[in-house]
């Protein structure tokens, strides 16, 4: 798979585990657009549904129908990730499965932590970088349970910050903070 | 209020209530114990007796609207609302900070029961603006109307905030509010486009304690101190960093003082920003 300048083939590590033939799935395609070894691999697999989503473009109608959704290069990418989150499991059906690839800081120490960066000011591209631990309670509170990580070699080069991929199930338990503000009252 | 209104806002109340109880054992805890003369008289016509049939009626109406968590409110007479918070031990450092409001506009996001919009009512703004989504509101109404301080309250949290339709204010005031918010820099880039230029915000949050992180921001697993509404807690440079992000020019911080006895070790600060001017 041709892999273009500047590109991660994340399809390394989130190819094996998916199923070679997707026939009889509905996929959710949900990264920063443009072709990726993910992309054209995951169209070559033959599911019944290929649908694309660039989180920076508003949430596809469809609720609850992917069987299988892979999401790389976007949850780093916004400084809502409970909302990036929330709308993937709107977007999934119950027991489908997410691919999630998120870049962490790999070290021990920071794993319950997180770090938001505006990209505006220039220091990276992320706006949030979370460590390990971080990263499953985030996608465990929305409505998620984590399967297993897939094991990611940059998690263990010590260089400070990698890619990590994680496999998890869709569970009917909603999102737990999707905080819903009040109406205002009809007299204001 | 309709009574499915009312019936929402017991819920409401009943839910804060419950988690009142798991942090301190009652869901209806007693003001704290305070100096008479410290007690701050929101209006100049605050009756100095109450009769034993407006105290009855003054005492039953705050009594539904437990728990209280700010406070101390006197409503007239030898009668104090307000519960688990001491909120004028935080006005201390607060009130020093606070210039004068003459002819200003202001806003308070976050208001909880009123206790510093009420206190900036002293302070003669022209506006004054208080948002609360939650039950907590109702305490605000109740008090408003006995105060008469000329708060303009609202049903809004910082979503509904829009600069277009509201205008911006020369202070902008937010405590306790970030670490319950899953969109923490958009909450602080809409606090930002609420600030006039060369506008004052007041900016105070729980922070976690590690000096060794402080960088970081902490993610909150489940619930700190039995509130599982904590989402998360900066450490004091991740908030400076996210609050200079955003556009904000920080003067100082004040008012550091321990957070509630949780998990891990928290702090409650404030930061006094400013949005330059011309910006």
């Amino acid at each position: 798979m041709n892999v273009a300048p500047g590109q991660v083939d994340h399809w390394k590590l989130i190819g094996p585990v998916v199923p070679e033939n997707l026939e009889d799935r509905r996929v959710l395609d949900v990264g920063p657009g443009g072709e990726d070894p993910c992309s054209r691999a995951i169209r070559s697999r033959s599911a019944v549904t290929v649908a694309s989503w660039n989180p920076s473009d508003e949430r596809p109608a469809e609720e609850g129908v992917f069987d299988l959704v892979v999401c790389r290069d976007s949850l780093n990418a916004t400084a809502h990730p409970a909302n990036l989150l929330s709308d993937i499991w709107h977007l999934t059906a119950v027991d489908g499965t997410l691919l999630l690839e998120c870049r962490v800081m790999t070290a021990v120490d920071l794993s319950i932590y997180a770090r938001f960066v505006e990209a505006a000011v220039g220091v990276g591209e992320a706006e949030w970088l979370p460590g390990r631990l971080a990263l499953r309670w985030s996608v465990e509170t929305s409505g998620f349970d984590v399967d297993r990580w897939i094991d990611s070699p940059g998690l263990e080069a010590g260089s400070g910050e990698a890619s990590a991929y994680l496999a998890a199930t869709r569970v009917a338990r909603p999102p737990a903070l999707d905080i819903s503000i009040p109406e205002p009252a009809e007299d204001e | 209020m309709s009574e499915a209104n009312d019936m929402n806002v017991q819920k409401s109340l009943a839910e804060i209530g419950e988690v009142t109880k798991r942090q301190l054992g009652t869901s209806a805890p007693q003001p704290q114990d305070f100096e008479e003369g410290s007690l701050i008289r929101f209006s100049p016509d605050l009756k100095e007796k109450l009769d034993d049939e407006e105290r009855k009626a003054l005492s039953d109406r705050a009594a539904s609207l437990a728990p209280w968590l700010q406070g101390p409110f006197l409503l007239g007479g030898d009668l104090v609302v307000g519960g688990a918070w001491r909120t004028d031990t935080r006005w201390v450092t607060l009130g020093t900070e606070v210039p004068d409001l003459t002819g200003k506009r202001v806003l308070d996001v976050g208001s909880n029961a009123g206790y510093d919009p009420f206190r900036f009512s002293l302070l003669g703004p022209k506006e004054l603006i208080a948002c609360e989504p939650f039950a907590f509101i109702n305490q605000m109404r109740f008090l408003e109307e006995i105060y008469q301080a000329g708060i303009e309250i609202r049903e809004l949290g910082w979503q509904g905030l829009d600069p277009e339709r509201m205008g911006r204010f020369d202070l902008v005031h937010c405590h306790g509010v970030l670490y319950h918010e899953t969109n923490p820099v958009g909450l602080l880039r809409r606090l930002y486009e609420m600030t006039a230029d060369g506008g004052l915000f007041l900016f105070g949050s729980m922070m976690h304690a590690d000096p060794s992180k402080a960088d970081l921001s902490r993610m909150v697993p489940l619930a700190y101190f039995g509130d599982d509404t904590w989402w998360w807690t900066p450490g004091p440079t991740a908030m400076q960093r996210m609050l200079e992000s955003v556009g904000f020019v920080i003067e100082k911080t004040f008012g550091f003082s321990p957070g509630p006895p949780g998990e891990f070790p928290t702090i409650n600060g404030y930061f006094r920003a400013r949005r330059p001017a011309g910006s």
